[in-house]
């Protein structure tokens, strides 16, 4: 049964100058359990996703135009704040990429995590405060530095911290923000083995938004592939990594260095991202393809099935 | 080891050590190496282990607390703060974070020229010989002229550590010391800013310090590499070397832990015991030992020197015998 489904979400930010669109169109499903793999560049629309199924999305400038969110079968965008609060961290939480300024400064790291505890389970704070130490344990960090500042922490333990804090009430539904992003590999390791054992364990769904291709080769079941606010090529692991269909997956593959291998010079993919506010006329990509032809400067491709459950947005899939 | 050609850098047991309320905290402890001209020497480690210190050290950035930095045969750490000046032309660094490294109230033309006007080597006044430099600067590093008044908060992670590498080249230096340039930038503008890097080597004869937590970036670029672990060189070698037969636990450990990209190669993670030490006040013996698996009683007590295993592979462990 699909924990999360996210049907045609559209979502723009206005600003005073423009409109930026940074979700088209997106759909997702996700089954109980399952490692939803989010790629893509900065500025793909990845945080914005996460935000909108956190609720979280700038309330001035987001503008979410058409689409549903479904968790559990309840429609997340028609719940109030304070139904949302109570959702959020106890049963989504969610781990925020940049550790330096998603912790408070003036709170000690045991208070912070001691705090989500609190919240929700509505325990004593000695009680949370045990949690805690655990917590903090469980990602590596000695319990005696609980009642230490996230200053006193180095980049890569306050973003320890930060997973401490939102695996600390067993939510259901993991969103993860570049969790590893700041992480050295052994402690990426660590980390990456300790949410796939908890996930098992409390059978909790993740959707781990990353950039890193490794990443997610071993840790998801499915990917999603997302370049400018669209979703480009969507499947399972072994199909899009093996048998990939749309120019910006292959491309993504050629930019990163081979570890087992040497190669002399890298082959990126030529030129920046498009303007979200001002995107081509047809496929996003055509910019920067190298099959780029009339068609995909005119048209805009669809999302196609090309093999079961192996989605792909380009004219000319091979 | 010893070359006939004499290396353009060499560093002969740079110590740094801060105090800390809790005792000593041992950055740097006892590293030696030495880096051929138009060479790169991958600096690989978790945070922590003082990569990015001894990057500084050497810059006198920190002040190491002993040792020896020969620049082209000269004790650099004996020169004066006149003297130094003059040599921070030839040595320069990029750093990490093109977020935070850049001042956010100049522009690009005037971080580019900063370094220019600050060495004398143009005046203030002289606008026009300072804009062809900048646009020059800029174009070597492949940033768009119209950019030149941007400030950097209207520019992305590409873009801005251009930037920095831009402010780094202007006094055509010799040696660069590159504190993860990369890590901070999405793959595909990493590999367009590696090839950068890479073809600016080639064409300036410079000289890298590649320090970095990405070993696959490290053996797409070194000569030789020098894997760190709480202060201390634990392994040095070629890339070769390195990777296709790591010597010491820590460099496997590191090695098992990089995720593939392939999801049927799956992961045979070595797994490492137990939190970091910390660096302060350290225990004599092998700092790794208390995570190490193959660790014995020994290891913890006796002072671990680099042995060459093979020629130019070094490394520190005990289990490690010729």
């Amino acid at each position: 049964m699909s924990i999360l489904e996210i049907k045609n979400l559209k979502v723009d930010y206005e600003t005073e100058e423009n409109t930026v669109h940074a979700l088209i169109n997106v759909s997702l499903q996700m089954t109980g359990g399952e490692t939803l793999g989010l790629v893509g560049e900065t500025g793909a629309g990845k945080t914005t996703l996460a935000k909108c199924i956190m609720g979280l999305l700038p309330q001035r400038t987001g503008r979410i135009r058409t689409g549903e969110i479904l968790y559990g079968g309840e429609d997340l965008l028609k719940k109030d704040n304070k139904e949302m609060r109570r959702i959020r961290g106890a049963e989504i939480a969610m781990i925020f990429q940049d550790p330096m300024t998603s912790l408070n400064p003036v709170l000690t790291v045991g208070e912070q995590i001691a705090e989500a505890v609190v919240n929700h389970d509505h325990c004593s704070k000695a009680k949370a405060f045990s949690r805690a130490a655990e917590m903090l344990e469980l990602v590596g960090i000695p319990a005696e530095r609980l009642h230490e500042y996230p200053h006193q922490f180095s980049g890569g333990m306050k973003q320890r911290v930060v997973i401490a804090i939102a695996l600390a009430c067993n939510p259901k539904l993991l969103i993860a923000d570049e969790p590893t992003t700041a992480l050295d590999v052994t402690i990426q390791a660590q980390v990456l083995e300790m949410m796939q054992q908890l996930k098992q364990k409390f059978h909790t769904s993740m959707l781990l938004i990353t950039h890193d291709l490794g990443v997610v080769a071993q840790n998801c079941d499915k990917v999603a592939v997302i370049y400018a606010g669209e979703i480009v090529e969507y499947g399972s692991v072994t199909d899009v990594f093996k048998r990939m269909q749309h120019p910006y997956t292959e491309g993504l593959f050629n930019s990163i260095p081979q570890i087992n291998a040497d190669v002399k010079r890298l082959n990126p993919i030529p030129g920046l991202m498009p303007d979200p506010t001002n995107l081509p006329r047809g496929c996003s990509f055509s910019t920067r393809c190298p099959y780029a032809d009339d068609q995909c400067q005119r048209e805009a491709p669809e999302l196609a099935e090309v093999s079961q459950d192996h989605y792909a947005r380009c004219f000319h899939r091979r | 080891m010893k070359n006939d050609k004499e290396p353009l850098l060499q560093i002969n047991h740079l110590k740094k050590y801060f105090p800390t309320p809790n005792g000593l905290l041992y950055a740097v402890d006892d590293v030696n190496f030495s880096i051929m001209e138009g060479e790169t020497l991958g600096v690989v480690g978790e945070s922590g282990c003082g990569k990015s210190t001894l990057g500084r050290a050497i810059l006198r950035l920190h002040e190491p607390t002993s040792g020896e930095v020969y620049f082209r045969g000269e004790n650099i750490l004996n020169y004066n703060k006149k003297k130094m000046k003059e040599l921070r032309k030839e040595m320069q660094i990029i750093f990490q974070d093109p977020y935070e490294s850049l001042n956010p109230r100049m522009t690009v033309s005037q971080a580019i020229q900063a370094p220019l006007i600050i060495q004398g080597i143009y005046k203030a006044s002289d606008h026009a010989a300072l804009e062809k430099k900048t646009l020059e600067m800029m174009d070597l590093v492949g940033l768009a002229r119209r950019v030149v008044n941007s400030y950097p908060h209207e520019l992305d992670g590409g873009r801005r550590q251009r930037i920095g590498i831009a402010r780094a080249l202007a006094l055509n230096p010799k040696f660069i010391v590159c504190d993860e340039p990369v890590s901070a930038l999405d793959v595909s503008i990493q590999a367009q800013v590696l090839n950068l890097m890479q073809d600016l080597q080639e064409h300036l004869g410079l000289t890298y310090m590649f320090i970095t937590h990405d070993l696959s970036v490290v053996r797409h670029l070194s000569t030789s590499i020098v894997v760190m672990y709480l202060g201390q060189m634990v392994e040095k070698g070629s890339p070769g070397q390195i990777f296709e037969n790591p010597l010491h636990p820590y460099t496997k450990a590191l090695l098992s832990a990089i995720p593939v990209p392939d999801p049927e190669k799956k992961m045979e993670r070595i797994q490492l015991k137990g939190e970091l030490t910390s660096p302060i006040n350290v225990e004599p013996g092998c700092r790794f030992a208390k995570r190490c698996v193959y660790a014995r009683p020994e290891c913890r007590q006796k002072e671990l020197e680099l042995k060459e295993m093979e020629p130019g592979h070094f490394v520190s462990c005990m289990l490690c015998s010729g």
